[in-house]
């Protein structure tokens, strides 16, 4: 007997079946979601990055961050995430697939070098501070692992009595009669990076909780008790 | 291998029955494939000179700090994909496209195609790790080469599985040999899962999370599904060569190739992707679904191998193969059991998943082919004879050195993943706490290096040795001239 079509078509089967299931069945089922309208702020969520933001979404791609940093919120009760305070949106929420939306490409990583950076722009608001971290992050981390991107900065020489550059980093001691600048990449990044937080209030990531004395009372007479939830 | 093909089949049973080739004749018309095995053990080497580079950014994080295309962000993509792309799969499609010629007793068809297709892919390789060392990754693991390399990949494949169709379509009437099935399977394979990433992650992209799903989809039927496909059919073909017997189950084969290929597709999407949960659900079903055929195979072919004469001296393909085997299993063992949440909530973002990858890669896909490698080419080149000594030493090497990889990363891993889970632990505790498997692993790789590079010095003296002795045309034109040692 002539097995060839036999093998053949078990493959094209077994193709099709890992095919239907999990590329086509997913993108029905999330392909075509939308941002969000959250009601009582009219914003839509999750935003679409813009400008500069954007830009660094590719430095951050080109350069595989990705590789060391996750950009996944697991739930609570599944790993330390949560209490590493890695979550946001004003509670201990994981991250949904509605979070990545806009992101192009999804790179949520799949190993932690470093830590997590969902919430990387709630939890480090700083510029100064990530730039001099991209830097030389031993300066700030000591101990880190983590490489420094000395080739994102460019390294100039000043003159004495010359006034620093806008955006130089602050002065280096190590560093007498150099500035050192972020290249345009350097920026873009960073602009990124605050960014990037998943703070919107999703239907199908609701606060478990709200945490007291975050807002006085007297703010949220206006709003119903279930503004934070998705009336449709 | 002619045991289990009836040799009293008429010849004029199917209408397009070619007369059986003996497997010198074979050989001869396969000679192309030392093309195909020689970049590939050039892009072992050098991909694995690559992931040294970016592990030693683990050992003094300064050291390229001023070199974007030696950073880690690049130089490992670049690492992987040379392996994956560069070595992988160029040697398995070699070693593939030789045993469908002799398991079939047919000669190897389509020269022309495969010189063609292995132009055309070693271009698409060069352009991606260049292209990736430039900052054009696409971001999506494993399938980092930007798109202009992507499609010389694709170009390149068509002529080589066309070939490989080719020559199966050209074997003797009668029942598949075991390996037979993998083969097939394994030609059709690549194509389908390679497009589909392409288009839907590359070309055109579908939107926010669906990347990972198309992205984890293809990782695993690329590594857990493409390659175990390859390196079981040769384990399936030569594991009865060397007991001279036949396999020992065949009905445990089929069993191992149709859930391989049902449920072995389903894996690899995370326990807890943000995804609705029935993907990660239903991916874990199909994990465990391979749990029986995972332990059918080891069975099926160590009973074969161990029909082998114990008092025989040991091949070098002997050696590598059998390993092959033993490694498959562990590194497929290891990822069903980090599938389900309870265990994927600690080994998941951690060293233990590239501690897998890399006993699947290496451990078990690597050694299988070099082992095969070694047994082919003293075949094609037939005055080339392999040096023994090299070859143990690159076994030792390769083995060893797999180990020291794998088992302090995996055993690093899932410490760093329970430290992970205790937020009291400082986060940057957790990073110095996985310094030393970075360490004892860095030290694997210059051993597995070591071993490549033997691999590859052994195959250039084979090839120095058999253009020395033969005046031969060895290319495109061998199958017209009389060969050597035939």
């Amino acid at each position: 007997m002539n097995q060839g079509p036999l093998v053949f078509l078990g493959t094209f089967f077994a193709l099709a079946t890992a095919w239907f299931g999990f590329i086509l069945q997913p993108e029905l089922q999330i392909g075509s979601q939308q941002p969000f309208l959250i009601e009582d702020s009219g914003q839509l969520y999750p935003t679409k990055p813009a400008g500069l933001a954007k830009q660094g979404e590719d430095v951050y791609r080109a350069n595989g961050c990705f590789y060391c940093h996750t950009m996944q919120v697991r739930p609570q009760g599944l790993g330390g995430d949560v209490a590493r305070n890695w979550g946001a949106r004003s509670g201990p929420v994981q991250s949904v697939s509605r979070d990545y939306l806009y992101a192009e490409p999804a790179m949520l990583g799949s190993q932690r070098v470093g830590p997590d950076l969902t919430n990387i722009g709630l939890r480090q608001t700083n510029e100064v501070w990530l730039l001099q971290h991209l830097y030389n992050p031993q300066s700030l981390a000591a101990g880190s692992t983590m490489p420094p991107y000395r080739y994102l900065f460019a390294k100039r020489k000043t003159t004495p009595g010359q006034a620093p550059s806008k955006d130089a980093l602050p002065p280096d001691n190590n560093l007498p009669g150099y500035e050192i600048v972020p290249t345009d990449d350097a920026k873009a990044l960073v602009a990124y990076l605050l960014s990037l937080r998943s703070d919107g209030i999703l239907y199908e990531a609701p606060t478990l909780y709200v945490k007291p004395a975050t807002a006085p009372a007297a703010t949220t007479t206006n709003a119903s008790p279930a503004a934070n939830s998705p009336a449709k | 291998m002619s045991a289990t093909i009836s040799q009293s089949q008429p010849a004029g049973t199917a209408p397009d029955a070619n007369p059986a080739v003996s497997p010198a004749e074979t050989d001869l018309s396969a000679r192309v494939l030392l093309l195909l095995f020689l970049s590939a053990a050039l892009w072992l080497v050098g991909g694995s000179v690559l992931g040294l580079i970016s592990s030693l950014n683990f050992h003094k994080p300064t050291l390229f700090a001023d070199c974007a295309a030696f950073s880690y962000g690049r130089s490992h993509p670049a690492a992987i994909n040379a392996l994956l792309y560069g070595f992988a799969a160029p040697a398995g499609l070699g070693v593939l496209l030789w045993l469908a010629a002799h398991l079939g007793q047919a000669k190897l068809t389509g020269i022309p195609l495969v010189i063609l297709g292995w132009l055309l892919w070693n271009v698409g390789v060069t352009l991606g790790v260049v292209g990736i060392f430039l900052g054009d990754n696409t971001g999506h693991e494993w399938l980092e080469f930007p798109r202009y390399a992507s499609a010389f990949l694709f170009a390149g494949y068509l002529p080589i599985g066309l070939a490989g169709l080719l020559t199966f379509k050209n074997r003797q009437p009668g029942p598949l040999q075991m390996a037979q099935w993998f083969i097939l399977a394994a030609f059709f394979w690549f194509p389908w899962i390679f497009t589909t990433a392409s288009l839907l992650l590359v070309i055109w992209p579908v939107r926010g999370v669906m990347q990972s799903v198309v992205g984890w989809w293809y990782m695993n039927n690329f590594g857990n599904v493409w390659l175990v496909l390859m390196g079981l059919a040769v384990g399936f073909a030569f594991a009865p060569k060397f007991a001279k017997a036949p396999l020992y189950s065949r009905d445990m084969g089929l069993f191992t190739f149709w859930s391989l290929i049902l449920f072995g597709s389903w894996a690899g999407i995370p326990a807890a992707a943000p995804v609705p949960s029935w993907i990660p659900a239903v991916s874990t079903l199909g994990a465990f679904l391979m749990v029986a055929a995972i332990l059918a195979t080891f069975l099926n072919l160590t009973k074969t191998l161990r029909q082998a004469d114990r008092h025989a001296v040991r091949t070098i393909p002997e050696l590598f193969i059998p390993f092959g085997v033993l490694a498959f299993t562990v590194a497929s063992l290891m990822a069903v059991v980090s599938q389900p949440i309870a265990v994927s909530v600690v080994t998941n973002f951690t060293w233990f998943i590239p501690a897998q990858q890399e006993m699947l890669v290496y451990g078990f896909f690597t050694m299988t082919m070099i082992g095969a490698i070694y047994y082919i080419v003293p075949r094609l080149a037939p005055v080339a004879g392999t040096d023994l000594l090299l070859g143990k030493a690159s076994f030792l090497l390769c083995a060893i050195g797999v180990l020291f990889y794998v088992v302090p990363l995996a055993v690093g891993g899932i410490i760093q993943g329970s430290s992970m889970n205790d937020a009291t632990v400082p986060f940057l505790n957790v990073v110095k706490g996985s310094l030393m498997a970075i360490r004892g692993s860095t030290l694997g790789e210059l051993l597995m290096i070591l071993g490549n590079a033997i691999f590859l010095l052994n195959l250039i003296l084979m090839l120095f040795r058999f253009f020395k002795t033969s005046t031969t045309v060895f290319l495109a034109g061998a199958n017209k001239t009389v060969g050597v040692g035939a």
